[in-house]
């Protein structure tokens, strides 16, 4: 067993472009909370001075976004898939991961920054975006387009949602969308209701201030399945449109962390970690093969 | 009804005792359930309470704060650690005046978690819970607190919600008023009260007449209980405990009065012969005649079988034995059995305290010896008369010893001649028996017999008797003295199955001819006539052996007892013979038995003659025999012919 862990390991690294293929051995006795998942030395060596100095790894999030982060019932914790990766990268890299909760919208900037060192917050990695930061992709998925239950508005298509009034959350990719559609609409143009929160969204579209509002598909899938919510929600169509990756945001300059974080994520994919979690949020449909910087979608 | 009323009381007195404590012991668990459910009912309404404050503390957060709060220009994770904005500022005030101005809420206090006051409705930013608080802090994390200060308000510490995104960013503080709620909260209270109360006081007074019921059927069965235990069933009367329990308390009080005994003389023969239906029938109709011929004051007692007790307070022996004059003549009144009339005989040994004792038991045990003579000798009530020979107390020790003294050979047999009149020649010997004690010397009969007769102990007494005497009957006849040997013998021995085949038995063993045995059969014994006693003396007659009447006259033998039955003698009671010389009735009824016993054909032969003038009369009279001092005493058997010669020579014996 060992001599196949040393294999792959050396494997590993060779893939995982600015990290080079140092003297690297899992070390043992460290905290194993995920099971399997232990300091990889090499990769912790390989972080950032100033990460390594602080002993943590801040990521922004928007914890409005069920199941991926959102708060738990004490309204302080943040709970769901994303802090759940983090704790696993913090695991490999041997820091503490903190997840920090912000503005959607503003988070990229903030990473450019240098406020936080990445975004952690179902971002969807776009050429736009890439401009920004960079991204480690860890999720691939579409989005779907959520409704009121018994779909009033007989939406069936993203295209239906021309001359409807649509809410979303400000500087999604689901904004960017209807951006995009909103050109295809001539004259039945969209409302876009642009909201702070992907929750006030929801809450316009309870309440019937708008029509529909897409969101990606794992929150879509939760929200239409819980039990609290599946009386209000329903999904317009089983239809997944754009997919594309989310993936964390690190600053462009920042390049030894993503190089980390790549290869932290690939151990988790390699050690059976990552689709642990993805199995534990009902999320394993979304899974990525490998761990990728700005990829691309493998489609779903 | 004074013994009544003096055992009612302590009856009363348990009943209600018992009812007390059962009525005690249910108020316990009727108090407690009362106290447990009002005590739960008052948790139950402040719990409601304080959950309506919460309820209405979530409504006030999500309606009013948590939309001012959420104004566009909000940042997401910025929080409101470093205050509100004026516009939130505005739109809380906007929001919560009217509430404040109305009084539906009495102070509104924004908290962040570190504890800063963000808003207050009065603009200051003083005050508040500390953060240390345990509600704080559980606001802090997410819970909500409600709590009553005094009555008149409600606190509420809750989580500051203030986006749709469940995030928590700070606490609220709010009072609300708490009067209404307490109000009707109180209200409630009160009205269960009344109802638990009502309910549990109706559940209380059932189990009180549940306890009062059972006490009473509980009290009403233990004096039957008591009742029963006192008294004879079959007569109605009170019975041996419920006597000695009475007798024993009028005897502590003192004064003086009489204790008697009684049994019946004829019981056996009517029970044996009528059934025990009809004997059961004799018993309560003696009870009716005693207790009617006795007073008020007077205690009758059945102390089993056909044995009763009497306590005749404040009664002098010659009182008391007037009363029971009445009461012999009441019970010896004919009664019908069955069809059958009777004559019911009984005896009566009276006691009279404090001359007797003033213990129940000693005197009872006095009474029962007065009460054994009556049977034995004819009076039917007999007073006790002091120490007399057989003291009963003596009586056990008699009865043991005397177990020994025929094992060890103690006793002896003396003779007293019979003469043959008017030769004066002697004819015949009785046998007395004496009892030579270790300790206590020659002992005359009256010593022991009484013991014996009573234990059943003479029965082998009078076979030992009948044995030596037989034996003793060889010897004189040996020396060719032809003399007849008399022995007394005890109805108790008559009634032995098999006692004149053992006679007979003795006779053929020692070879003496069966008419040189003479029986002696007192005559009350006589009187007693039960089927057993008459087989046995035809029985006896049949093998040749003499019977002789012993007492003739002082019992009560009808003389239709003596026809049929093979008497061969009849002996004349010395009350009789005594004074036979110079008493002119004495002298008619001796003459009058001398006649009847020839006229059965039997001899007469007089006891106690003394004097030559009597032995005259006698010989003259023509009776055939006679016994006395006047002829010899009680001797060994060697010794009778010297006394014959003196007898002839002196012609006085003494």
């Amino acid at each position: 067993m060992k001599v196949v862990h040393w294999a792959l390991a050396a494997v590993l690294l060779a893939a995982a472009g600015g990290c080079t293929a140092a003297a690297q051995q899992p070390s043992s006795g460290a905290l194993d909370i995920t099971g399997g998942v232990t300091v990889d030395v090499s990769l912790h060596d390989q972080l950032p001075d100033s990460v390594r100095a602080r002993g943590s790894i801040r990521l922004v999030t928007d914890a409005s976004y069920a199941p991926m982060e959102y708060f738990a019932a004490d309204g302080r914790t943040i709970i769901g898939f994303s802090p759940d990766l983090a704790a696993a990268l913090g695991e490999v890299l041997g820091v503490r991961a903190e997840m920090v909760t912000g503005s959607f919208s503003s988070a990229l900037d903030e990473v450019a920054a240098g406020e936080y060192d990445g975004v952690l917050s179902s971002m969807t990695d776009t050429t736009e975006r890439q401009v920004k930061a960079d991204f480690v992709n860890y999720l691939n998925t579409g989005t779907s387009i959520v409704v009121q239950r018994g779909n009033p508005r007989r939406i069936g298509v993203f295209e239906d949602l021309c001359g409807q009034t649509v809410g979303t959350e400000k500087g999604t990719y689901q904004e960017e969308m209807l951006q995009r559609l909103q050109a295809k609409c001539g004259d039945r143009p969209i409302v876009i209701d642009s909201e702070p929160t992907n929750a006030d969204a929801l809450v316009l579209l309870r309440t019937g201030r708008v029509s529909a509002v897409p969101i990606d598909f794992p929150p879509a899938s939760y929200l239409v399945s819980d039990a609290r919510t599946s009386a209000f929600y329903q999904l317009a169509s089983e239809a997944q449109y754009e997919p594309g990756l989310f993936g964390i945001a690190v600053a462009k300059d920042n390049v030894a962390l993503r190089d980390c974080l790549r290869g932290a994520l690939q151990r988790l994919i390699d050690s059976g970690v990552y689709a642990e979690l993805l199995s534990r949020w009902s999320l394993d449909s979304s899974a990525v093969l490998s761990a990728t910087v700005n990829g691309t979608s493998t489609g779903i | 009804m004074l013994l009544r009323r003096a055992r009612r009381r302590p009856h009363a007195r348990t009943s209600s005792r018992l009812f007390a404590t059962y009525a005690a012991a249910s108020l316990v668990p009727v108090v407690a359930l009362g106290a447990l459910v009002l005590h739960s009912y008052r948790n139950d309404a402040a719990e409601q309470g304080r959950a309506q404050g919460l309820a209405q503390a979530a409504v006030i957060a999500e309606m009013a704060v948590a939309p001012a709060l959420n104004t566009e220009d909000r940042t997401g994770g910025a929080g409101i650690d470093d205050g509100l904005t004026t516009e939130q500022s505005d739109g809380m005030r906007e929001a919560t005046e009217q509430a404040i101005f109305r009084g539906s809420v009495l102070r509104l206090r924004l908290r962040s978690f570190s504890g800063r006051v963000l808003f207050s409705d009065d603009g200051s930013t003083s005050g508040g819970v500390p953060v240390a608080d345990a509600d704080f802090q559980a606001a802090a994390n997410g819970e909500s607190r409600a709590t009553v200060i005094g009555t008149e308000v409600i606190r509420v510490l809750q989580p500051l919600v203030a986006s749709a995104s469940g995030q928590s960013v700070g606490v609220i503080e709010l009072y609300l008023p708490y009067r209404a709620i307490a109000d009707r909260f109180h209200a409630q209270v009160s009205r269960t009260w009344w109802r638990i109360g009502g309910g549990l006081a109706a559940l209380y007074l059932v189990l009180a007449l549940l306890a009062w019921w059972t006490t009473r059927s509980l009290s009403r069965y233990a004096a039957r209980q008591e009742h029963q235990a006192m008294h004879d069933i079959l007569t109605g009367l009170p019975n041996r405990a419920a006597f000695r329990k009475r007798a024993e308390a009028v005897l502590r009080e003192g004064g003086t009065g009489a204790i008697v005994l009684s049994d019946l003389n004829r019981f056996k023969e009517v029970n044996d012969t009528l059934g025990h239906h009809a004997g059961d029938e004799l018993l309560r109709m003696v009870a009716g005649r005693m207790r009617a011929a006795l007073g008020p004051d007077d205690l009758l007692a059945r102390l089993g079988g056909d044995e009763f007790a009497i306590m005749l307070p404040g009664r002098s022996a010659a009182e008391a034995v007037a009363l029971l004059n009445e009461v012999r003549n009441r019970i010896t009144a004919e009664m019908i059995l069955d069809g059958v009339p009777l004559n019911i005989e009984a005896a009566f040994g009276v006691s009279v305290y404090p001359e007797h004792g003033t213990q129940l038991k000693e005197l009872k045990q006095h009474a029962d010896f007065a009460m054994y003579q009556g049977k034995r000798g004819a009076a039917g009530i007999v007073v006790y008369s002091g120490d007399g020979a057989g003291h009963p107390h003596q009586w056990l020790v008699i009865q043991a010893e005397l177990r020994h003294a025929l094992e060890r050979e103690e006793l002896i047999l003396h003779y007293q001649p019979k003469v043959a009149l008017p030769g004066g020649e002697v004819c015949g010997v009785e046998a007395l028996v004496r009892w030579q004690h270790p300790q206590r010397g020659l002992l005359p009969p009256g010593e022991f017999l009484p013991a014996a007769e009573h234990s059943g102990l003479i029965v082998p007494l009078t076979e030992w008797v009948l044995r030596r005497a037989l034996a003793d009957q060889v010897g004189w006849a040996a020396t060719g003295k032809e003399w007849t040997l008399s022995v007394n013998v005890s109805p108790r021995n008559l009634e032995v199955p098999g006692f004149p085949e053992f006679v007979e038995e003795l006779l053929v063993a020692s070879g003496i001819p069966p008419h040189r045995l003479i029986l002696e059969i007192t005559e009350t014994a006589l009187a007693g006539d039960t089927d057993e006693v008459v087989r046995a003396i035809t029985e006896l007659g049949r093998y040749g052996i003499g019977i002789s009447v012993d007492d003739f006259g002082t019992g009560y033998t009808s003389l239709s007892h003596l026809r049929g039955l093979p008497i061969t003698e009849i002996k004349i009671d010395r009350a009789f013979v005594a004074d036979v010389a110079r008493d002119q009735q004495s002298q008619a009824i001796v003459r009058s038995v001398i006649e009847l016993a020839h006229g059965l054909g039997s001899r007469a032969t007089a006891e106690g003659v003394e004097t030559p003038e009597v032995r005259r009369w006698l010989a003259e009279a023509g009776c055939d025999e006679a016994q006395g001092y006047l002829f010899g005493r009680p001797v060994p058997w060697p010794q009778i012919s010297v006394n014959e010669q003196t007898a002839h020579v002196e012609g006085v014996t003494r």
